[in-house]
């Protein structure tokens, strides 16, 4: 047996492991650990990947439009390529651990580990890969997003103004031509207090502030942009699933910031029509009224 | 436990004491210290246009929340002289799907809001108020000399003729729709004493009904800019218990 | 112990100029000091300033902190050596011995000692203090979140918490490491006498004690309502509470600023002889790579308060549009400070956590230089990263690709550290002792956070998880449950040499499982909101997350218990655990290799390194990292 108490303050000699073990033994010994590794590897990388496609559907909100569900495949196809990695750290350091349990006794140190140094081909390989990953991760990142910057040629404009601690939103007097021929009017301005979307029209929010920074989150739409007061911040998205949800306030903007959030709803087209045509009479509470029986 | 009390942990239970106390005085001062007005009932009555228990609340803006009123009530225990503030109380209780009628009695001058949205009255019986004008000098932002109103119902008022609004939202989940905004128009005299006397100081009382939503603690603000910095959001407008507070529905 | 030769010494300087006022200075008297000046300044300030309308409470509030921070200091003696050279006076050899405590016993902890262990061990202490006040304040957040609608906390005072327990925890997680340990070890492993700059050393930690205050001083002017990210306008729009706040900003800043000067100073010139950069402990790369960062990152930080103090007392508009301002300027001088910042948390801790690994797998550190490199590369990319914070705020969205490739790259160097972590394990003989039950810990925590964080930086995702609980359990993850859980194991291995005891294991493992358990509840939990879609920093919620919050709220009473254990453990081992030897861990860096307790100055022989400090299972000349007394290049001195 080696030493390894000596607890000598200035000549710690400790002996290799490897001087002890006959190299056959050790390379088998190498094959073990390295089979052991791989089975908790493979049972973490399924799990890894099955929690990713069935378990971020069940934990996200049903979303109403391309951008929101973009943000769930993003998430489930993010999971899906971290796990293989994410398994191989856990599966190295559970391994380790459950291996070298017996070995601990808690007063002194084991015997030393091999003296690896480095291994060119485990870090060359894990550079590759981590490298490979993090381009595709921009490739789909950058794809997305280039998708969602597609502007229609006709969208519904909506005016969002956040201030504390109430959004309003005014629908300006408008005819927006439908990618169908169809068209859709909003003869007459109209301001309100809760934001009501017609279902596959395209929308243009300009998003601004009166006061201080906000955070206008229509959440379930999967856009999100601040309101500065002085600026214009435009965002398109086009709402293609009937629903209610809200729109929260993202960024702290002082006392009632919790406070700060409306009721939103898709709405058929023919709905909206018929509410936006009842102008400024129609705008208190008259959007809970139409969408009673939606979804 | 002998082994605690060493310098370590006196240190440590100092520093506890530090932010225990900053945080107690800051629960005790940003909290209104004032308890809650409970709602009188009418009886049952059709004043929201179908047959509901009535209730009804009164209450003040002041333009000195360290001032005390006609009846001797104090505006804001400890409050700071140069806010304005909702008084006697910030915090009101009334039933839940009760008719509730509301009078607030307006002391304080004014301006122009930062929306004009809130000069329209939103989410009360007819989306309308009631303001009925006492000993008002002060002449209206169209030139209206004085700015008065003989208490005929109306649905918005100049958006430059705001003293205060009084918004209550809605409750996420509970009562996701709700909202109620009321417009208080401007008041004032030659004499600029707005203490809060009724007999002497000009006011307006502004009357309106909403029917309450379902139980939960519904909170209220101002969204005239009485404050001072960005927007006149700073000062009072960021210190809660002044025009800030909640309504129980209970 | 005390030999007649030290006792002579002690005489001559404990009672050279014994009766000097300067004899007499400690915490106390900087208290009065601070006190003192500051309601000097107040009365000036409310007698000349103070009848401005718009600036007056907040021109008042600023002169009463400069007043506070000055008199502290002054008190407390942090310039006294300046103010004698200004005086023309020079240190005296018994002056310098009496600043680094010589004969002064316990009492030189509560003084201005340039003793880099004294300095440490401070350091230490604030950390806990700092800790301890952070974590109750996360208490009350989590109280007020059991209920949906809660009125436990009036908004008010809801807002004034979440930005008190934000920074603190902030500033807290800056020096948890970079404090303790890169003034009490590291000089020692490098085989130092002490630090470059002993006096820079002792004003850091006294200067950082001073800014304190002032930030518990928010609660009573109003609190402040902005989150500790205190973006403007909304900052500009709070009262005088944030003039408190910017001076803890600027006066930490200048602390951080002093410190990391001085790590890179002494680890540049300080070495022993045969400590060459490539045999330098990783910790030791660590701290000058974190201390290097803060160098970079920390004065943007007093650039951006010292704006918002201006327009808070002056009338300045830096940050408010409707006068020519910007609140995107904050926004943009803030993360530029603060995405770099993330890293000088987190890589002094790993660097820590990292002689730990190898310590206790007794194995050589895995790819040694490549983890330098990883380190380098955080840091290189870290200052390159920072508009991934404001991927929804409007400003410059044709950069959203680029912020997001320098985001993604990030996570290249991050890969390293965990294959280093996970080699240097690898077929190791693994001693499961207390600091390994952390690192374990650590590297679950670690790869929830980094993964969480991929989605983060997708701008297409950022724009559902950005200002979302998703985005505070993420970052607890990487800083709680990365940082922290790395500084915790570091505190157990170093423990024993700091304090001279051995810790209590057994209570230390109960802490254990309290806090691996109740952090991935409360976080875990925290996911799940944001997941749901409940924003951040909010006082009330939509009734639907409720039962999540609940499960939060008791997970961190569960964390908060096994904090206060290990807090326990540590003061009880502290006071009267078993006496430590000098080297429990049979580890080889230096440290290990003094006496415990550190003496004056550190070693009693000349140091000359003659391998790396990871020489474990090689050959014996290998296994050798250092020989001390009489070498072939080092002079004859006295045997042992
Ligand atoms: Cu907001
Ligand atoms: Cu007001």
């Amino acid at each position: 047996m080696s030493s390894n108490h000596n607890h000598g303050i200035h000549h710690a000699t400790y002996q290799s492991i490897d001087e002890e073990v006959a190299p056959g033994l050790h390379k088998q010994l190498h094959r073990q650990h390295v089979r052991g590794t791989l089975y908790v590897w493979a049972l973490l990388t399924v799990g890894g990947i099955l929690a990713g496609l069935y378990l971020t559907p069940i934990l996200m909100p049903h979303m109403n439009s391309p951008e929101g569900r973009a943000a769930i495949e993003t998430v489930k196809v993010f999971t899906v390529a971290a796990a293989p990695v994410a398994a191989l750290v856990c599966a190295v350091a559970i391994y380790s651990l459950i291996n070298s349990r017996h070995r601990s006794h808690l007063d002194s140190p084991p015997v030393d580990g091999p003296p690896l140094r480095g291994n060119a081909l485990a870090s060359g390989s894990w550079l590759v890969v981590s490298t490979l990953l993090v381009v595709f991760l921009l490739f789909w990142g950058l794809t997305e997003w280039a998708s969602q910057q597609v502007v229609h040629a006709d969208a519904l404009q909506v005016n969002v103004t956040g201030q504390q601690w109430l959004w309003t939103y005014s629908y300006p007097a408008q005819t927006v031509i439908l990618p169908g021929g169809k068209t859709l009017t909003v003869p007459k301005a109209v301001d309100a207090t809760t934001l009501d979307l017609p279902i596959n029209v395209p929308v243009q929010f300009n998003v601004t502030s009166k006061d201080v920074t906000h955070g206008f989150w229509p959440t379930q739409l999967g856009i999100q942009g601040d309101a500065n007061p002085g600026v214009n911040d435009v965002l398109r998205t086009t709402p293609d699933h009937l629903g209610k949800f809200q729109v929260r306030c993202s960024q702290i903007c002082g006392l009632y910031h919790a406070y700060m959030y409306t009721q939103a709803s898709v709405i058929p087209d023919s709905a909206f029509t018929a509410w936006i045509a009842q102008g400024d009479a129609g705008r208190v509470l008259t959007s809970a009224k139409i969408t009673g029986g939606v979804r | 436990m002998r082994r605690l009390l060493g310098a370590g942990g006196a240190v440590l239970l100092g520093a506890a004491v530090i932010a225990l106390v900053g945080v107690g005085f800051s629960a005790q001062a940003y909290s209104s210290p004032r308890g809650v007005q409970k709602a009188t009932s009418l009886g049952t009555d059709m004043t929201c246009g179908k047959a509901l228990p009535h209730v009804t609340l009164s209450f003040a803006t002041y333009a000195d929340a360290s001032g005390t009123n006609d009846v001797g009530q104090q505006v804001h225990p400890g409050g700071n002289p140069s806010w304005p503030s909702y008084g006697p109380t910030n915090i009101f209780q009334a039933p839940a799907h009760a008719c509730v009628t509301m009078h607030i009695t307006q002391y304080d001058s004014g301006g122009s809001l930062n929306n004009p949205v809130f000069a329209k009255v939103q989410g009360t019986i007819g989306d309308t108020e009631s303001v009925v004008s006492s000993g008002n000098s002060v002449s209206g932002c169209d030139g209206t000399s004085p700015l008065t109103y003989d208490g005929t119902p109306i649905s918005a008022i100049q958006p430059c003729d705001a003293g205060h609004t009084f918004s209550l939202r809605g409750l996420p989940g509970i009562a996701p729709g709700f909202f109620v905004n009321v417009p208080l128009p401007l008041a004032g005299n030659a004499a600029g004493d707005n203490v809060g006397d009724l007999n002497s100081d000009a006011h307006q009382t502004v009357t309106f009904s909403f029917i309450a939503g379902p139980k939960g603690t519904y909170a209220w603000n101002c969204e005239y800019p009485c404050g001072l910095s960005v927007a006149g959001f700073g000062a009072v407008m960021g210190a809660y218990g002044y025009m800030s507070g909640y309504l129980h529905v209970v | 112990m005390t030999t007649t030769q030290e006792r002579r010494l002690e005489d001559t300087v404990l009672g050279s100029a014994a009766g000097r006022f300067y004899r007499h200075q400690n915490f106390g008297t900087g208290l009065l000091g601070g006190v003192g000046l500051g309601f000097l300044l107040w009365l000036l300030g409310e007698y000349t300033v103070n009848n401005n309308p718009n600036y007056g409470t907040d021109m008042v509030v600023t002169l009463t902190m400069l007043g506070w921070v000055i008199g502290f200091n002054l008190g407390v003696g942090t310039f006294n050596a300046v103010l004698h050279w200004i005086l023309g006076h020079d240190q005296t050899k018994e002056d310098e011995l009496y600043a680094a405590g010589v004969g002064q016993g316990k009492s030189r902890y509560w003084k201005y000692c340039t003793d880099h262990k004294v300095v440490g061990t401070q350091y230490l202490i604030l950390v806990f203090v700092l800790f301890f006040i952070g974590g109750t304040l996360a208490m009350m957040i989590r109280t007020q979140l059991l209920t949906p609608n809660s009125s436990f906390l009036s908004p008010q005072t809801y807002n004034a918490i979440v930005s008190i327990h934000g920074m603190t925890m902030i500033i807290a997680t800056i020096i948890m490491v970079s404090g303790p340990f890169a003034n009490f070890i590291m000089p020692i492993m490098i085989g130092a006498k002490d630090m470059a700059f002993p006096r820079l050393n002792a004003m850091s930690i006294w200067v950082i004690v001073s800014a304190v205050p002032p930030l518990m001083a928010t609660f009573f002017v109003g609190g402040v309502n902005a989150g500790w990210t205190t973006y403007a306008p909304l900052s500009v729009q709070d009262g005088p509470a944030m003039v408190c706040f910017a001076f803890t900003i600027i006066t930490f800043v200048v602390s951080v600023t002093v410190a990391g000067i001085n790590t890179l100073i002494t680890v540049l010139t300080m070495r022993a002889p045969g400590m060459t950069f490539s045999r330098m402990p990783v910790f030791v790369w660590a701290s000058v790579i974190g201390g290097a960062l803060g160098l970079y990152a920390m004065p943007a930080f007093l650039l951006d308060m010292t704006m918002m103090v201006s327009d808070h007392a002056t009338g300045t508009s830096f940050f408010v549009s409707a006068q020519g301002g910007s609140g995107w300027l904050w926004e943009n001088v803030f993360w530029i400070m603060g995405h770099p910042e993330v890293y000088v948390i987190l890589i002094p801790p790993v660097g820590a956590l990292m002689e730990v690994f190898s310590t206790f797998s007794r194995k050589p550190m895995f790819a040694y230089k490549m983890i330098i490199g990883a380190m380098i590369g955080i840091a290189g990319l870290s200052i390159m990263v920072w508009a991934h914070h404001m991927f929804t705020t409007g400003w410059a969205p044709d950069l959203a690709g680029p912020f997001m490739l320098t985001t993604e790259l990030i996570s290249i160097p991050t890969g390293i550290i965990f294959l280093c972590a996970i080699g240097t394990m690898w077929r190791g003989s693994n001693w499961v002792r207390l600091p390994m039950y952390f690192g374990f810990l650590f590297i679950w925590n670690f790869i929830v956070g980094g993964v969480t964080g991929i989605y983060l930086s997708d701008v297409p995702a950022d724009d559902y998880f950005h200002g979302n609980m998703f985005v505070t359990a993420h970052f607890h993850y990487t800083l709680l449950g990365g940082a922290m859980i790395a500084a915790t194991a570091g505190l157990c291995y170093w423990f024993p040499k700091v304090t001279g005891r051995m810790l209590d294991e057994k209570t230390g493992r109960a802490a254990f499982w309290l806090i691996a358990i109740g952090f991935q509840v409360t976080y875990l939990a925290q996911f799940y909101e944001g997941f749901k879609g409940m924003p951040r920093r909010v006082a009330n919620y939509d009734p639907i997350f409720a039962p999540e919050n609940v499960v939060s709220s008791i997970g961190a009473y569960v964390l908060m218990a096994g904090w206060i254990v290990l807090l326990y453990a540590l003061v009880s081992s502290w006071r009267s655990g078993s006496i430590a030897p000098a080297n429990p861990w049979s580890a080889k860096s230096l440290e290990w290799q003094t006496l415990t307790p550190v003496p004056l100055e550190n070693f009693l022989e000349d140091v000359t390194v003659v391998n790396d400090a990871y020489g474990y299972g090689e050959r014996a000349e290998l296994q050798v990292h250092a020989v001390f007394g009489s070498t072939s290049d080092a002079h004859h001195g006295e045997g042992h």
